[in-house]
């Protein structure tokens, strides 16, 4: 008797380890690209989707046009009736950016990293004030971009870049805070409490370093970092609260270059290394359909072009599923659970519905 | 079924399995691994593969731009290190796109202005977001000045 028992847990563990090596069984994921179902005329106009943007609980799209030699300008898509309009057009006498459309007042904030710039939807100027360095760094958008400002009442929340030599190739920078909360009112800065992942502070992965955050519903703050697999979550004074894995479902190896031999190389080895190394980047959310994405880059030296896999998680930051796409893809969505994928092709700008089962 | 020390040891054997089997696609991403092209780079490595190219060539300083790869970090550099000549600078310039021919001739400079096959920079791995600028010292070595 005790022999037969001991043949059967054998057999239990041979079974399971044979499962287990077989491959989890997953949910089926489908991801599909439907038809086109809107085509905006925008052969007259300069539009862009570098800087398109959707805030939480909006059912508007942001884009700027491309070239920002003569004037910028700011269009605003709806996604329910999608009437497609202009929304700002002033001259570019300055170095822009990132922006700002504060949907409750019908107010554009413009960041120049030098001065903040405050119109209304008729193209007036109400504000303009120096903005951006502070004592210790710079409250702006510099080059890299990471993360866009938000503006919540009168709390602005801004991308914070640290003053620090050499900046990706010294352990200092990473353990700066990488947001700031800027006080509009009383005209205070405060620096968040958030800053780069335990991996980011004793390995360097090059200049690629720069972390997206997105606003979700409940006005978390998610953090996400191109070499890290994980979702960091931050309450709205930088509290962390939790952590998710958040990657895929194909392992990921990121290498690293050691802090210490930095010195011993040449600068054009991050070159190489940003070509080299997949990274994750694009990460957004869907608001109204409570999903979460974020795309994983590869670039392809041979064929000189990057390819991507873009990564769907639940609103409890659960993997769903994954779908290997020709470079990036931008998506958003409105209050009808509607997600639309939005591309520029041959001066129109169409509309697919994405379905998700 | 006693609890002795076996049964305790397979439940436990089962019950790591199945937690293995529930996450075994769920993990973060090793790094452990350095980069693999860290030697590559190094900046022996680096200068001798630039001074196979440079040899060919008879000026004693070099300033060589990677047009696609300056510009996409920031097609300032580029206009800013026009900006800063003056026209006592006398160096061969190495470019490998015609825009930069195009958009920054100047014949007040005395500059020697030579064309490089767009693959060479890539076939040596030497691209470059920033221009690269270098000089031969008194042992005849092409040495890289920041």
């Amino acid at each position: 008797m005790k022999v037969l028992i001991k043949t059967v847990v054998i057999f239990v563990l041979l079974f399971l380890f044979v499962h287990c090596n077989s491959g989890k069984t997953k949910e089926p994921f489908n991801f599909k690209i439907g038809n086109k179902i809107k085509s905006i005329d925008v052969s007259d106009k300069d539009v862009s989707l570098t800087y398109a943007l959707q805030y939480a609980g909006s059912n508007n799209v942001y884009f700027t046009n491309s070239d920002f030699n003569q004037v910028l300008i700011i269009y605003k898509l709806n996604l329910l009736n999608f009437k497609f309009e202009k929304l700002l057009e002033v001259e570019s006498d300055f170095y822009f950016e990132a922006y700002f459309v504060d949907e409750k007042k019908s107010l554009i904030y413009l960041f120049s990293g030098e001065y903040l710039r405050v119109y209304n939807f008729e193209n007036v100027l109400l504000n303009k004030k120096v903005f951006g360095i502070t004592e210790s760094g710079y409250l702006s958008n510099q080059n890299p971009i990471g993360f866009y400002p938000y503006i919540d009442d009168d709390r602005m929340f801004i991308e914070y870049f640290p003053d620090i030599a050499h900046t990706y190739k010294s352990k200092l920078f990473y353990d700066q805070p990488l947001q700031a909360i800027y006080n509009m009112k009383k005209n205070e800065i405060e620096l968040m409490k958030v800053s780069y992942p335990h991996d980011y502070k004793n390995k360097c992965f090059g200049y690629n370093f720069i972390p997206d955050r997105i606003i979700n519903n409940q006005k978390q703050h998610v953090f996400t970092f191109p070499y890290n697999d994980s979702v960091y979550i931050v309450d709205s004074f930088g509290q962390l609260e939790k952590t998710f894995y958040f990657g895929t479902h194909t392992i990921n190896d990121f290498p690293y270059i050691p802090f210490d031999k930095i010195d011993s190389v040449h600068r054009e080895v991050f070159d190489e290394f940003y070509k080299d190394v997949p990274h994750y980047g694009f990460s957004s959310f869907l608001s109204f359909s409570n999903i979460y994405t974020r795309q994983l880059i590869k670039y392809n030296q041979k064929e000189n072009r990057s390819s991507g896999t873009i990564i769907f998680y639940n609103s409890k930051f659960e993997f769903i599923g994954q779908h290997d796409c020709n470079g990036t893809l931008s998506l958003f969505d409105n209050v009808n659970h509607q997600i639309f994928k939005i591309e520029k092709n041959n001066k129109k700008l169409n509309l697919y519905e994405v379905k998700l089962q | 079924m006693k609890l002795n020390y076996s049964n305790i040891f397979i439940i436990i054997s089962i019950l790591s399995i199945i937690f293995a089997c529930e996450n075994q696609d769920l993990r973060e991403a090793t790094i452990n691994n350095e980069y693999d092209k860290l030697e590559y780079y190094s900046k022996d490595s680096f200068d001798k593969r630039v001074q196979n190219i440079l040899s060919k060539y008879k000026e004693e300083s070099f300033a060589i731009i990677d047009y696609k790869t300056c510009a996409r970090c920031s097609g300032e550099f580029i206009d800013n290190f026009f900006n800063d000549l003056s026209i006592q600078d006398t160096f061969g310039l190495l470019f490998n796109d015609s825009s930069i021919f195009r958009s920054y001739y100047d014949d007040s400079l005395s500059l020697t202005w030579h064309f490089l096959e767009p693959k060479i920079l890539q076939e040596n791995s030497l691209e470059s977001s920033v221009i690269l600028k270098y000089r031969k010292n008194e042992r005849n070595q092409y040495i890289r000045v920041k």
